[in-house]
């Protein structure tokens, strides 16, 4: 119903008008978490140029396990992903990945600016929104990151599933579980857990939902 | 408080049951499983050690019961792996699709200011000591839980006269307990109820498709108790 309101149609249309824009002007790279935004944002920016460069960064096993992992990476592939970079690092294997957040934090910087030097990128289409906190909307106004481009900046939730569910593209499974739960607009694809949202209450819910993946990386010997 | 380990005129009296609380308000969770040998070894260890029990560390185990046998619930020893205590996980009236999520909110309290003896004037919330939390936790809005234990019943019920509430927040008020109930089972059905596992089984011992790195022994807590397990509620076949 929401997919089918002139509003939206519009909204998609403007959307695809920033990337286009951009796209023309220089060489382009769609950041992709695998979350239910970058899912979007992914699909309409290879409308405007299928052969895009899609940027994936892989949080390692203890932050990701590989199941999630290989769903991102498999639902990237069909929504039409043909130049996917996925990097990472070994330091995120470390038994202390899910602490030392700032590790994450350093490598992660470190290896975006190299390959964007590398690769030459002149801008990068990233899913944040404005509705999902004040922090983000301070983020999409300063725009103090390199050549970052926030095309979905105006959606609101109900575009964003409105938009997945009209066009059936794949997300991952984890919404199915956390979305009846903590509801859809609330639900996000995030680190499991991962102690820099231990204030946010991240370590009873993926505990309860997921306890499979909770002793990851603790040194463990399987004899 | 001094105790003596159990004599074989306790461990005689050792029978299968079923322990049920009856609940009062749901039971917040960070975990799917609630252990109760794990609930009757915090209440043994706080009736020990009094209010020593405060001030233990509390980011390392310290020797449980020492080398004390107080647990009034029947273990089978592994030898050179350790013991399994046979009480089961709490079996709920409802499914875990049933959990609801509320908000908790800890905040720093202006008003105790004074009570702070630093040359510090600001407050960090973002990080540290005084940080504030928004967590957002899980509840289940079970009516009745069930334990499955082979065990002492009177020490048990005794030792659950001291428990405030089940699982997380009982100060919030959840996990209110309205009443308990016990019933002798002709089997024990601690360990395994009709091929299914009823408590997180160490791979020594149990052996099944499904397995998962869980604790299966007291402290549940810690690190050291980790070992990969056939997790409650996989279909298992004991070793030996």
């Amino acid at each position: 119903m929401w997919a089918k309101r002139p509003e939206f149609a519009g909204l998609v249309a403007d959307t695809t008008c920033i990337i286009r824009r951009y796209v023309e002007k220089g060489k382009c790279v769609v950041a992709f978490s695998g979350g239910k935004d970058s899912t979007v944002l992914l699909h309409l920016a290879l409308q405007v140029d299928p052969e895009l460069r899609v940027f994936h960064w892989d949080h390692g096993s203890q932050l990701m396990p590989r199941e999630f992992e290989e769903e991102i990476i498999a639902n990237a592939r069909q929504i039409g992903a043909k130049n996917l970079v996925v990097k990472g690092s070994s330091l995120l294997e470390r038994s202390d990945a899910r602490s030392n957040f700032r590790v994450w934090y350093l490598v992660f910087w470190n290896t975006l600016h190299m390959t964007r030097r590398a690769e030459a990128w002149d801008f990068q289409f990233v899913g944040l929104r404005k509705e999902e906190s004040c922090k983000r909307r301070v983020t999409i106004a300063e725009h103090k990151q390199w050549g970052e481009v926030y095309p979905l900046a105006d959606w609101s939730w109900r575009d964003v599933w409105a938009y997945i569910v009209s066009k059936n593209l794949p997300y991952p499974k984890v919404y199915d579980v956390y979305g009846p739960v903590l509801g859809w607009d609330q639900a996000r694809l995030v680190t499991f857990f991962d102690q820099e949202f231990e204030k946010f209450g991240s370590l009873y819910l993926d505990g309860f939902f997921f306890p499979q993946y909770r002793n990851l990386g603790k040194n463990l010997k399987v004899e | 408080m001094l105790r003596k380990n159990l004599s074989r005129a306790d461990i005689e009296r050792f029978r299968p049951f079923s322990l049920t609380f009856h609940m009062q308000t749901p039971i917040m969770l960070a975990s799917p499983w609630l252990m109760f040998d794990g609930i009757i070894a915090h209440l043994l260890n706080r009736e020990i050690r009094g209010q020593d029990y405060y001030t233990l560390p509390s980011k390392e185990p310290v020797g449980c019961l020492g080398s004390l046998n107080l647990m009034p619930i029947k273990k089978t020893i592994i030898y050179g792996r350790g013991d399994i205590r046979h009480a089961s996980v709490a079996q709920f009236d409802v499914s875990n699709e049933k959990a609801g999520i509320v908000t908790v909110y800890k905040r720093f309290a202006e008003q105790y200011c004074g009570e702070i003896k630093t040359s510090v004037k600001k407050i960090q919330v973002c990080r540290g000591h005084y940080r504030a939390y928004m967590m957002r936790l899980p509840y289940l809005p079970a009516r009745s839980a069930t334990f499955y234990v082979n065990g002492d019943v009177q020490e048990v019920l005794r030792l659950i006269g001291y428990l405030p509430g089940l699982g997380k927040k009982v100060a919030y008020g959840y996990g209110a307990i309205r009443s308990v109930s016990v019933e002798e089972t002709a089997e024990d059905y601690s360990l395994v109820k009709d091929g299914v596992a009823m408590r997180p089984l160490p791979d020594f011992y149990a052996d099944s498709d499904e397995k998962m790195f869980l604790p299966w022994r007291p402290p549940y807590w810690a690190r050291e108790s980790v070992a990969p397990c056939v997790p409650p509620g996989a279909k298992v076949k004991l070793i030996g």
